[in-house]
Parts: structure tokens; C-alpha cells; sequence
């Protein structure tokens, strides 16, 4: 590709430093907003190149969390009815394998529906399981997106996050192929 | 079944929370399909507050307005107000923008600050335009107060959300820290005049389980992409509500960073940002001053506030407030905050800049980004306690 993304994004955020904001010294609001938009651009620099593999990874694993959970449902007519819109959101994610984003919101739709049907009428340790996993699939994927937006500056001076290219190589580690 | 209901979105108008905070969130919902938002022109502010003056105080003459920096919950601009006898002077105008990253009210956040005028350092609160005297959107006029949110010399220290103070300033401002906080909670608030305000008193759960209510609210009605932790937290929430030992005035957004300091005396002149107070539990402000994200690390060690260690801020507290800090329900509150603060970042934040309801759309599309750091918090803290 030529002009690259990269080279686009590093002209835009040169000229933004050096033409906009100084021609905005005078409006605060703008210049804020100019700053901004530079951490953006940064941002984006950053993540271009994975963002669409990143999100394909997260719906690998957002289907992994999902059939551990239709692995352990019990329980009672709530529990079962929001573990077979779970299921109907597995079969149509791998139906439809390029409406990623869609499929990992649907997905999780259905997820929320079944954790908060265990509470109400999950059996035996369902109520706790569906807990253990998803808490447990949270904090993972809590990390990575950590990763993934390190360069916003929120994390300061007591987060050490992985690089996006480590945290990716870890992701495809832990699921390395497409859910069926 | 054991009357815990599921929540969707779209499907939560049943929740119980106190009266006055169920009808602002309707009061969002109603405009949710308004036209996008634009910022405010200083000379639109002004030629809205000439014809609020002139009749309210006839003769007064606007002059000098100009836009605040600050967040995107609220649009601010200063001005001066002149010939109006013992009213002129420097003011700020608050308007709710047509969404934030979290609703709160007008109305509510005028009367807090009238009730603790002669109690904390507070703004001055002078005008109120709940219902849109002013430029069609709810606001309120209060006086200006100097100082700064920061020292002038922490510029260029990487803090995250939080401040970096430096050891000069943390004995100085911790001391007023600790003490208003104190303040804030011995408040009477039972003979204050808070009309907006209700009590959780039909039962000891009730504080926690209005608060557990309004941000599983806010989060189901603004809901942008599906968390499933928030199921979890929400179930958890619900199933470990502590009973109140007491109800105090909640600042419910006390931190370094909603306080003004005079670099000069290092007095804390005003505790800004009541927008979210209410009457509840006292763990709920000591589990957001000890949230990490609003502190900061020097040499490796995290500062609540930027002010001092965890321990010393709660044993602090709990020595000059008489109060036991109780660890499983800071626990509650600590998992509350988390809660709340993925609902203002991943939830109301984000919808508000995707459909282009604020003025600072792009502040919010930013800080959207730290909702995966309270999201890995919310984790670690119901990992702590897996009582499902």
C-alpha cells in the first residue's frame, strides 16, 4: 500500500503538532481537543496493523468462554432459556464468520442473560461456576485490552503492560485456531 | 426463585433506586433520540445569560465570558457579572451537556452545596436553572472560587487519572483531606433542607442496594457492547448488600482532583463536584479515595489521592471520624466503584460520544479506553471474594 497508513497517521499527528495547536494558542477548548486527537492518532498508529486480528482473537475467545458455559448449565427454566439463546448466538457467530464484532456482542448479550439466569435459578454450583469463568475470562481479557490502549496514559506510573506484539503472540498461544 | 430479577436492556424501569435519582435517569431516557450536541460559543453563553440577568437581576451587565477547561460531564464558562450590587462578581455557569459520562442533577448538586456552605469549603451557589431558564439545558451559576486541582510544578509527571502531589504537598493537603472528609460525614443531614433528597431507611440493605440498582441502571440502559463480568458483579452486588451502620452525606466523588488548594497558604478553598451526592453509606467515599486508578505511585508505592498509603488514610479516618472501617463492606464498595466507573467509561461515555451528545465527544472516546483498567480492578477485586 502506498501512501501507508503509518505514513498518513505520522503526517497527520506532525501537522497537528506543529501547525494546529500552536495556530490554537489562543482557544484552550481547541487546543485541548487538538491534544486529543493526537493521542488518538498515536493510538491508532499503534494498533492498526492488529486491530482487526485482535478482535478476531477476541471472538475466539469470547466463543471459548461461551461453550464453557453451555458445558456446565443447570438449572431451572430461566437458566435454560438463556442457555439456549447462548447456544443460538454460538451457531450463528460460526455461521457467519466475518461479522466479528457482531457476533462477539451477541455472543456476550447472551453470556449476561445466563449469568444473571443462574442467580436466579442456576442449580447446584452453576451459580458459582458461571462466577469462576467469567471472572476469570474478564480478567484475561481485561489485560489484554490494557495492552492493547497502553498508550492513552492511564495506566501512569503503576501499570507495566506487555507490548501489543507480546500480548497478541500470548492470545494466539492460548487460541490458536477459529472456533468451528 | 429467589426475587433477584434479570435486567436487560432497555427493561429496567422496575429497579428500586431512591426517588429522585429513578426520575432523572427517565428524564435521560425521554431525550434519548435528541439531535447531536454542539459546544456552546462564548458569545451564545452570553447573550443567554444578558436575558437571564435581565430578569432575574435587572440592570446587571455580563461581560468577560469565557469557556472552562475541565471534564466532559459538564460544560463550565466563567463571567463577570457587574452593576448588580452585592451580587457582582466572577460566577461559573454549569450545564449539563446533552449527555455525559454519567447524569446527575442539577437541582440535587444546588441544594448540596447551599446545605454545606458554612460546613466544608464548597463553591457558592447562587443561581439555579433546573429546567432550562438559561440556554434550554439544566444549569446552575455559582461563584467563582481561585485555586488549582493540581500543583503548578506536577506538569509532565505521568499520573493517570490520578494526581501526583510530591511530599511537600501531601502532609499539608492530607491533614484537610482526612478532615473534611469527616466534615462531609458528621453533616446533619436529617434537619438540612434537601428536598431532593430521600433516606435509605426502610432497611439496613437499602443504602447499598440503591446505589447497586442505580449503576446496574445506568449501565443496562446505556449499554454499548455486553461485559459479561458486570453480570457477575451485578449478581454479586446483589447477593452481598452490607447493612448501613449509619447514613451520612456521601460526597460520592471525593478525591485529589475535586478539590481546589491556594498554592500560596496550602488551604483547600472549595470541595468541588457534588453532582452525585447523596445519603448513604460512609464506606462508599472510602472505597473511591483508595480506587487506584484516582491515586498514584512514587517509587513504587501507591498513594490514595496521591496522598498517603491506604492503611494510614483508612486508620486516619476511622481515628478522627470515631468510625469503624468495616473490611467487607469497603469490599462492597470497592467492587461498587469498579462498577461504576466501567459504566461511565464503557457505557454512558461511549454512547454519549457515539451519538454525538457531548461537547467533548472526543474526551470520551478516549477515556473510554481506561474502562479496561477498572475492568481488570472489578476482576481482581470479585476474584478475591468468589461468593457467587
Amino acid at each position: 500500500m502506498n501512501p501507508t497508513i503509518d505514513l498518513r497517521l505520522t503526517t497527520m499527528m506532525q501537522t497537528m503538532q506543529d501547525v494546529v495547536l500552536p495556530a490554537l494558542a489562543h482557544n484552550g477548548f481547541a487546543a485541548d481537543q487538538a491534544k486529543l486527537m493526537l493521542g488518538h492518532l498515536n493510538m491508532l498508529r499503534l494498533q492498526i496493523d492488529d486491530a482487526v486480528y485482535f478482535e478476531q482473537l477476541e471472538l475466539r475467545a469470547t466463543q471459548d468462554l461461551g461453550s464453557r458455559l453451555i458445558a456446565a448449565v443447570d438449572g431451572g427454566d430461566e437458566t435454560q432459556r438463556a442457555a439456549s439463546e447462548l447456544k443460538a448466538a454460538l451457531v450463528a457467530a460460526a455461521a457467519h464468520p466475518r461479522e466479528v464484532r457482531a457476533a462477539r456482542d451477541t455472543i456476550n448479550g447472551a453470556i449476561d442473560t445466563l449469568v444473571q439466569a443462574a442467580s436466579v435459578d442456576g442449580a447446584a454450583g452453576f451459580p458459582a461456576e458461571t462466577h469462576r469463568l467469567v471472572i476469570h475470562a474478564g480478567a484475561e481479557s481485561a489485560n489484554r485490552n490494557r495492552s492493547f490502549f497502553a498508550a492513552s496514559g492511564f495506566e501512569g506510573d503503576g501499570g507495566d503492560m506487555p507490548a501489543i506484539a507480546d500480548m497478541l503472540a500470548d492470545f494466539e498461544r492460548a487460541y490458536p485456531n477459529p472456533v468451528a | 426463585m429467589n426475587g433477584v430479577t434479570i435486567i436487560k436492556s432497555g427493561q429496567t424501569g422496575s429497579m428500586e433506586l431512591e426517588p429522585a435519582i429513578a426520575a432523572m435517569l427517565d428524564r435521560k431516557s425521554e431525550r434519548r433520540d435528541a439531535a447531536p450536541y454542539m459546544a456552546k460559543t462564548a458569545a451564545e453563553v452570553a447573550e443567554a445569560l444578558t436575558g437571564f440577568f435581565a430578569r432575574t437581576v435587572p440592570g446587571a451587565i455580563v461581560s468577560n465570558v469565557a469557556r472552562m477547561g475541565g471534564g466532559a460531564s459538564k460544560e463550565q464558562f466563567v463571567f463577570d457579572l457587574e452593576n448588580a450590587g452585592d451580587t457582582s462578581g466572577k460566577y461559573v455557569l454549569r450545564m449539563d451537556p446533552g449527555e455525559g459520562a454519567v447524569e446527575t442533577d442539577r437541582r440535587r448538586e444546588f441544594e448540596v452545596l447551599q446545605a454545606m456552605a458554612d460546613w466544608v469549603p464548597v463553591p457558592s451557589a447562587v443561581w439555579l436553572a433546573a429546567d432550562g431558564e438559561i440556554l434550554g439545558q439544566s444549569s446552575s451559576i455559582m461563584a467563582f472560587t481561585g485555586g488549582v486541582t493540581k500543583p503548578s510544578d506536577s506538569a509532565g509527571r505521568l499520573s493517570g487519572l490520578g494526581t501526583f502531589l510530591g511530599p511537600r504537598w501531601r502532609p499539608v493537603l492530607g491533614d484537610q483531606f482526612i478532615g473534611n472528609l469527616v466534615r462531609i460525614h458528621a453533616f446533619d443531614w436529617s434537619s438540612a433542607h434537601l428536598p431532593s433528597f430521600s433516606a435509605p431507611d426502610a432497611d439496613p440493605q437499602q443504602a447499598a442496594r440503591w446505589q447497586a440498582n442505580w449503576w446496574t441502571r445506568v449501565w443496562y440502559d446505556d449499554l454499548v457492547a455486553p461485559v459479561p463480568a458486570m453480570a457477575a458483579a451485578k449478581n454479586w452486588l446483589e447477593a452481598n448488600l452490607p447493612a448501613a451502620r449509619e447514613l451520612v452525606l456521601v460526597h460520592a466523588d471525593y478525591r485529589t482532583g475535586n478539590y481546589l488548594f491556594d498554592e500560596a497558604s496550602g488551604k483547600v478553598t472549595a470541595i468541588l463536584d457534588w453532582e452525585l451526592a447523596h445519603i448513604g453509606d460512609y464506606h462508599e467515599d472510602l472505597a473511591w479515595v483508595v480506587a487506584r486508578l484516582f491515586g498514584a505511585f512514587d517509587n513504587g508505592q501507591f498513594l490514595a489521592s496521591g496522598l498517603m498509603s491506604r492503611d494510614e488514610f483508612l486508620e486516619r479516618y476511622s481515628r478522627a471520624s470515631g468510625r469503624t472501617v468495616d473490611p467487607r463492606t469497603l469490599h462492597f464498595y470497592e467492587v461498587l466503584t469498579a462498577y461504576k466507573c466501567m459504566d461511565i467509561c464503557l457505557a454512558s461515555g461511549s454512547l454519549a460520544a457515539q451519538q454525538a451528545r457531548n461537547h467533548q465527544d472526543v474526551l470520551l472516546s478516549f477515556l473510554a479506553t481506561a474502562g479496561h483498567i477498572f475492568h481488570g480492578e472489578l476482576c481482581a477485586l470479585l476474584e478475591k471474594d468468589v461468593r457467587a
